[in-house]
Formats: C-alpha cells, sequence, structure tokens
C-alpha cells in the first residue's frame, strides 16, 4: 500500500506541477507583432519551431493570412529587435529586417518569396 | 497537390464539394464514392455517381476534412468557415499496401472508421520507452503486454489477450515478418528507432496476410526512405548498468525523384556483469548485437512502384555464472553458462502496379526470403537451428461497381525448411503451403462497414486449411463506434525456440507424440465512446477477446517439477480477456491513460483444466504525459500494476525448493524526462524506479548442474532499478 501511496503521490504532485507551469506566465510578458514574408503552413511551422527555441521567447504564432507573426516573450531577456532579428534568421524577412540570405536558402521552394503553395496540411 | 478553396456564402447549412482525381497522364476525372469525413469523427459521407457531395457544417471552424479513396493519396483540407464549397483534386498513387488514413495528433489513437480495430502506435509514442527495441516498446501501451521469460537470457516476450506472443502475427510493412524460428524473440531485433508507428490489431486479422494470426497482428511500418527530411540521424544511448546503444539512420537524397533510399545501422552492447541479487548468476545477460537494414524505393511516378530490401543481424548473448567463460568452458561443468547466438539475413522485393485511369484497381505482388541460424547453449544442453524461408504473394485488388464494394483476391506461396539438432536428436522438415484469398470489404462511410475474408491453403504436412474471417463496424452515433470479429487461424510451432528458457533448469524435456498444428477460433467485441471532458477530448474503450484452441501444443510444466512436457491439446484450451481504456487531457498539455485489463486463461494440462501459468489475472496500467510549449520539455510516467499469477507446482521439491503456488502483485514504475534543444534532443529516465526484483528467482542457484535447479520460474524483473541517457539528434 506505502507503493500505491507513492504513485498516487508523485502522480498528483506532477499534475500540480504542470498546471503550475502553465500558469506561470504573467508579469515579464510582453507581445510583438512582426510582419513577415511567410507563404504557407509549412512556413508557420519552420518560423514557429525556430523562434520557440530563442531565449526569452514564450511562444509565437504566425497568421498566415496576414502573414503577422505574434511572439509572446519576456522583455528582460529578449528585446523587439532580436526577436526580428530571430525571424530574419529563420529565412524570412521581418519588419524592415531582410531575410538571413544563407537561411533563406536553406529554405523549401515552396516557402520562398512569391511562391504559390500547395497548402499541404 | 492541387487544392482549390471557393468561399461562397449563398449556400446555406452544408459543406459542399466536389471530389476528381488526375490519373497517371496528369488527366482529371470524376470520382465517385470518395469518402469525405471530419477528422476524429464518424460523421462522412462518400461522393455521388457524379463526385458531389454535401456535408452538415462542423460545430466549429477550422475543421479538417479529410478525402479519401483508394488508389488515391488522402487529402486533409482545413475547412476555415461554415457553408464553404470544396473542391478536391486527389492524385493517384499505386498502393502496394492496404491505404491507411490517418492523422498524427494523438499519439495512440483507434480509428473510428476502418472496419477492423486497429490501434495505432505511433513513432512518438514510442519514444516514451526511449529503450530500446521493439519488444520493450510495448511498455506504455495497454493491448500488448510485455512478459519476462527466464532469470538468465535476457529476453522479453510479448503477449496479447494473455496468449504467447507465438499466436500474435508480426508484420514488416503489411507482410508476414517474425515467423519460425524468430517468432517468439524476434522483436528483440528491432530497432526502436527504426520505426515510423505501429499498428496492432486485437484478435483475427486479415486474410490477405496469410493464416497465422490468432490473438492479433502487430503491423510495423518502417520509416520510408522519401518521407525523411533530415539526412542523418543519430541516436546514443547508455545505462548505469553498462548497455550501450548506438543507432544511425542515412538517407541521401537523389536527383531523380523516382528513387530513394534509406539506410539502417544499429549497434548495442551490454558488456558490465552485474549479480545485484548475489545468486552468483548475471542478472543481465552479457549482448552484443549488429542490425543493419538498407531499403529502397523506386516509384516511376505513373502506374509502377517497388520497394526492396536487405536485412541482417548478428547476435550474440552470454549469460549464466558470473565466473563462466565462454571460450573454454562450453560443453564442461566447470560453471554454468548460457549462449545464445542468432544470424539472420532477410530480403524483400514488393511491387505495385495499377492500371491506367483506374486507380481502384491493381495488383501488388510481395517477395521474401529469409536465412536464419540459431545456436545455443543451456549448461551441458545443446541446440542448433536453422530455418530457410521463401515467401510470395499475389494481390489483384478491384472494386464492384463502386467503391463502396471492394475486393481483393490472391494467392500465396510459403516455404519453409527446418533443420533443427537438440542435444542428440535432429528434427528436420520442409512446409510448403501454396494458398488462395479473397477478401471482400463494404464500406458506408457513413455508420457501417464490413471485411469478410477467407482462405484456403493446402500444407504438405498437414493438409488442407481453411481460413474464414469476418470484421464488422457500425457507428450508433457520430462518437460511438461498436465492433465486432471472429476468425480460424493456424500454425506450427518450433518448440525448441519457442520455449528456450524452459532449458535453464534441469527439467528433461520430454515428447511422445507428434506434435500438430495449432488452430485456433478467436471472437472479439468492442466498444469506443468518445466525449468531451474538461473541454479536451476524452474516450473510453471496452473489448472483450475469446481465443478458443482446436489443437495447442501444451507446455506442461506441472506434471513433475524434473520434466518439461509438450504434448497436443486433449481437452478445453481457452483465453478470456476483458479490456477496458480510458483517456483524457485534464489540463492542456497533459494526458493520462488508464487501462484495466482482466485475463482468464485456462489450458487443460494433463487432463485437469488449469490456469496458464504466469499470466496475472489483473492488470492495471496508468500513464501520464506532459509537455510544455513545442515540446521543450516532455515529462512522461507510467505505473503497471501485475496482479498475483500461478506457479507451476514445486510440492515434489525439497522444502527449500519449494516455491507459494501464486506469485506476489508488484508495480513497475518508468519515469523520463525529455529536454529539446534546437539542434537535438537529449533524455534521461529510470526504469523500475522502485527497484522491485523477484527474490531468489533461480531455485538451487548453488548447483546448476543438479537436479533442483531452475531458472526459468520468473514472473517479475530481475534487473533492479535503470537510469539511462540518451540523444537523439538530426542532420541535413
Amino acid at each position: 500500500m506505502k507503493k500505491l501511496k507513492t504513485i498516487l503521490l508523485s502522480s498528483i504532485m506532477m499534475l500540480v506541477m504542470s498546471v503550475n507551469l502553465a500558469k506561470a506566465q504573467d508579469a515579464t510578458t510582453a507581445e510583438l507583432k512582426v510582419k513577415t514574408s511567410a507563404v504557407c503552413d509549412m512556413c508557420k511551422e519552420t518560423m514557429e519551431k525556430h523562434m520557440a527555441f530563442e531565449k526569452g521567447v514564450k511562444k509565437s504564432s504566425l497568421d498566415v493570412e496576414s502573414k503577422i507573426l505574434t511572439v509572446t516573450y519576456n522583455p528582460t531577456k529578449i528585446t523587439p529587435e532580436q526577436i526580428r532579428k530571430a525571424v530574419s534568421k529563420s529565412g524570412y524577412d521581418a519588419d524592415e529586417v531582410k531575410a538571413d540570405p544563407k537561411a533563406y536558402k536553406k529554405l523549401d521552394a515552396c516557402c520562398k518569396k512569391g511562391a504559390v503553395c500547395n497548402d499541404k496540411k | 497537390m492541387i487544392l482549390l478553396l471557393f468561399a461562397n456564402s449563398t449556400v446555406a447549412q452544408n459543406i459542399s464539394g466536389k471530389v476528381v482525381g488526375t490519373d497517371d497522364k496528369g488527366k482529371k476525372e470524376v470520382l465517385p464514392g470518395a469518402n469525405v469525413y471530419w477528422l476524429k469523427t464518424t460523421i462522412g459521407t462518400t461522393t455521388d455517381l457524379d463526385g458531389l457531395f454535401q456535408l452538415a457544417n462542423p460545430d466549429t471552424t477550422p475543421a479538417q476534412l479529410i478525402v479519401s479513396m483508394m488508389g488515391y493519396l488522402s487529402d486533409t483540407i482545413s475547412v476555415t468557415q461554415p457553408n464553404q464549397i470544396i473542391d478536391v483534386v486527389l492524385k493517384n498513387s499505386v498502393s502496394l499496401t492496404t491505404v491507411v488514413v490517418e492523422e498524427k495528433q494523438n499519439t495512440t489513437l483507434n480509428k473510428l472508421f476502418t472496419p477492423i480495430n486497429t490501434e495505432v502506435i505511433s513513432g512518438k509514442e514510442l519514444l516514451k520507452a526511449a529503450c530500446c527495441n521493439i519488444s520493450e516498446s510495448f511498455s506504455t501501451n495497454a493491448s500488448v503486454d510485455v512478459a519476462f521469460t527466464d532469470a538468465v537470457s535476457g529476453a522479453k516476450k510479448i503477449q496479447m489477450l494473455g496468449l504467447d506472443g507465438i499466436y500474435t502475427q508480426v508484420l514488416s510493412e503489411n507482410m508476414p515478418m517474425l515467423r519460425g524460428l524468430s517468432a517468439a524473440y524476434g522483436l528483440n531485433y528491432i530497432p526502436g528507432t527504426w520505426i515510423e508507428n505501429i499498428l496492432v490489431t486485437k484478435g483475427t486479422g486479415s486474410v490477405v496476410n496469410g493464416y497465422e494470426s490468432i490473438s492479433g497482428q502487430i503491423n510495423l511500418e518502417f520509416l520510408k526512405p522519401k518521407e525523411q527530411k533530415k539526412r542523418i540521424f543519430i541516436n546514443l544511448y547508455g545505462n548505469h548498468k553498462g548497455r550501450a546503444e548506438a543507432n544511425l539512420h542515412y538517407a541521401p537524397k537523389f536527383k531523380n525523384e523516382k528513387w530513394g533510399t534509406l539506410l539502417f545501422a544499429h549497434v548495442s552492447d551490454g558488456g558490465l556483469k552485474n549479480d545485484m541479487n548475489k545468486d552468483g548468476f548475471l542478472d543481465m545477460p552479457l549482448t552484443r548485437q549488429y542490425n543493419f537494414f538498407n531499403r529502397w524505393d523506386f516509384h516511376n511516378q505513373k502506374n509502377f512502384e517497388a520497394q526492396f530490401g536487405i536485412k541482417g543481424l548478428s547476435e550474440s548473448r552470454q549469460g549464466g555464472q558470473t565466473n563462466f567463460v565462454n571460450s573454454n568452458e562450453r560443453d564442461t561443468s566447470n560453471h554454468y553458462g548460457i549462449g545464445i547466438n542468432t544470424n539472420v539475413l532477410e530480403a524483400f522485393l514488393k511491387t505495385g502496379f495499377m492500371f491506367p485511369s483506374k486507380p481502384y484497381k491493381s495488383i501488388g505482388i510481395q517477395y521474401s526470403g529469409k536465412w536464419q541460424q540459431q545456436d545455443m547453449f543451456f549448461g551441458l544442453r545443446d541446440y542448433k537451428g536453422e530455418q530457410k524461408n521463401l515467401y510470395v504473394n499475389f494481390i489483384f485488388a478491384n472494386i464492384i461497381n463502386n467503391t463502396n464494394h471492394k475486393y481483393k483476391l490472391g494467392a500465396s506461396y510459403l516455404y519453409d525448411d527446418y533443420n533443427e539438432k537438440f542435444i542428440d536428436s535432429a528434427f528436420m522438415r520442409t512446409e510448403m503451403v501454396p494458398g488462395v484469398f479473397a477478401e471482400y470489404t463494404y464500406l458506408h462511410a457513413e455508420n457501417f462497414s464490413l471485411v469478410a475474408g477467407v482462405r484456403a491453403d493446402y500444407h504438405n504436412l498437414h493438409g488442407l486449411f481453411y481460413t474464414p474471417r469476418l470484421h464488422m463496424r457500425y457507428n450508433v452515433t457520430k462518437k460511438t463506434t461498436l465492433r465486432l470479429s471472429g476468425g480460424r487461424g493456424f500454425r506450427t510451432s518450433n518448440v525448441f525456440v519457442e520455449n528456450q528458457s524452459v532449458f535453464a533448469s534441469s527439467r528433461i524435456v520430454e515428447m511422445n507424440e507428434k506434435l500438430k498444428p495449432e488452430i485456433a477460433w478467436n471472437y472479439g467485441l468492442s466498444a469506443n465512446q468518445q466525449f468531451k471532458m474538461f473541454g479536451n477530448e476524452a474516450f473510453i474503450n471496452f473489448d472483450f477477446f475469446r481465443t478458443d484452441f482446436e489443437n495447442q501444443v501444451i507446455v506442461d510444466l506441472d506434471q513433475s517439477v524434473d520434466k518439461v512436457v509438450f504434448y497436443n491439446l486433449n481437452g478445453q484450451s481457452y483465453s478470456h480477456s476483458l479490456q477496458v481504456d480510458f483517456g483524457m487531457e485534464p489540463v492542456k498539455s497533459v494526458a493520462i491513460k488508464m487501462a484495466y485489463k482482466w485475463y482468464d486463461v485456462q489450458t487443460t494440462y494433463n487432463y485437469e483444466l488449469m490456469a496458464k501459468p504466469y499470466v496475472p489475472r489483473h492488470r492495471v496500467m496508468y500513464n501520464m504525459a506532459y509537455s510544455t510549449y513545442m515540446e521543450k520539455w516532455k515529462f512522461d510516467f507510467t505505473t503497471n500494476w501485475f496482479g498475483k499469477s500461478r506457479i507451476p507446482s514445486t510440492v515434489l521439491n525439497p522444502a527449500e525448493y519449494q516455491l507459494p503456488k501464486y506469485s506476489k502483485e508488484y508495480f513497475l514504475l518508468n519515469a523520463q524526462i525529455t529536454k529539446k534543444f534546437r539542434k537535438f534532443e537529449t533524455y534521461l529516465g529510470c526504469e523500475n524506479v522502485l527497484n522491485y526484483t523477484q527474490k531468489n528467482p533461480i531455485l538451487d542457484a548453488k548447483n546448476p548442474f543438479g537436479e533442483n535447479f531452475d531458472a526459468s520460474m520468473v514472473y517479475a524483473p530481475i534487473e533492479g532499478r535503470i537510469i539511462y541517457i540518451g540523444l537523439r539528434m538530426d542532420i541535413k
């Protein structure tokens, strides 16, 4: 029975921990909207994934239609300037910052500027 | 894929549209009878003769609409607003195998649409149990159980419906794979990272894949050459007991898009001697495995496709007493040693041809060949086995009038040559089995589907066998699915390899009659209900199966503590299995799965109906997973509880070597944390957190050549807590 208790306790702890982690985003949160050169859902995936691993970025979401990337971030850890630079590093224009040419070259053909998207999912 | 979307505000209440397909010349053609349905629901319809369809608006937008038809690549369309008019163009595909429409959102999901009750375990789910091969990957899955076999060889076995893994047919991309000498332990030879996903079917399988599935079917889908975004994949694993593994995948890109290849390589080594329970025997054997697989895909981008590959494996295991020296103590009684050396070479070829402008009509041919050699010793007992196998399967697929009625006709030929030697006796046999089959599928996307199949096989040693099978699905409501299945299966057994763990004892092998093929009927019933809980998707699943043996090869450990007796079933042998699964997401990104399983497996041993040993009547599984944004952190926690099971009688042993009638109940706990970085990910985990082990798993360990020695009476882990770390990395 002792073991059962340990198991129950640890799973409850994990649940509480995860709820807390999920709610932990308040005070140091700012939002930034960046106009990008993304074209399709595939670009959305690439860009959001790239941004997720940027220090200080909590969340980012691209609206494919308007090409606007909304970034939720911690302003004590990253500046809007650095965020635009990070977008550029993923291969896309960010407001007035042009896409990093190296990263742009690596993009799939359908994600390049002016490409007509086949919209796979 | 070309997809046109038009927004239209004049039509009300319905999503409507037209489905057309492109043939191999790019010519468009209306597709009647295509399936159109909302993702993760059972709301759907089929297109009419003009390829038109109408569907009620979804509850919420955006919603995912799936359009599928046999012979064409399925498409998922995001519907962003109600009353949208959608035109879909499906590209044709040559279908080598049954086309499975699937959506990879959940890690495990039961498909509501297929008539056959199939559960998909995705590659993501497999990562939850980072170590190491497929037989170990099922620890987070409720339908397949992992069993311990003996105290010395370290091999694990799977079970389905409370029955040994030999009654489960294992397929590699719809071709029979782990047969004959690899039926019992073959899953140990497949590294987890090679697998894209696993399809688990409980109960009887499809007749197209042969006659061997009795309690279930496991289809392994390996990673596909053309779907690899990254060129190189590296996986490293190490645990604190000295086991180390490395996996490497290499998928070069060709200028010519018709070709694709993927190379897999695996090395593992468990080279440290551990004896935690101080019984003088290694807890886990010293192992070394080299494993290699190279596959090729060719598609002429019109109507012909071919896949072929070659696999090679070499594995050695050495267990027994810690001070046993393999090189010069084999076949001596200085120290007790165990060695299992396996070599396998396999090759396969699959070709698919589709008729021009008739994408539903196709011809597929599968060829495979295998050579396996197994060399084992358990103390003074030697075994040598060799299997040569050839297999050809021809499948013709077509429709009757429209795609609501599909059928498959085919013929197969199986050749197996076995050459075995156990101690002083030689056993040789050649099996040649030509067979024919027919399978009819009725699909009505709204709420009903059915698959009925029958095959007849002529076995050169055992005569004619017929194998009828039936599957039905009925959707009571859009979120409630009922399924029924029933069918027959048979297999020939290879007692030495399948029961090798028994040889790690002083038991004398007795076989007084000619063993007949094992034949069983399986019937099943399942119900699946999806609903909302805490605003998220949740499900509850219930199933019940009965397996009834007409004949079975009985492994009798109860008659005497000094013997293991193999004979044909004389009386009843059946298994009842009941499983209840429940899954939900209490908070976003937290997923909980629970399962309860009840098994009643009874076999007639020496005129007495008794519970099958080592199969717990009750089991509980609990799995909890939590991931942060973009899965930068992943936490996973699994608990299994095993109830007591019957231990074969030991009353004839001297008192100090007697075991209780029933095993103890116990918990097994696993936990794992994964951290993802931009370029790679690492994981840290712990198996058997509570450090639970079976006390004194070896009877009379001090006298391994004495008459009371038995290392095969195992129901729980021998190895205690294991802490491991690992790394996964892609290189573009």
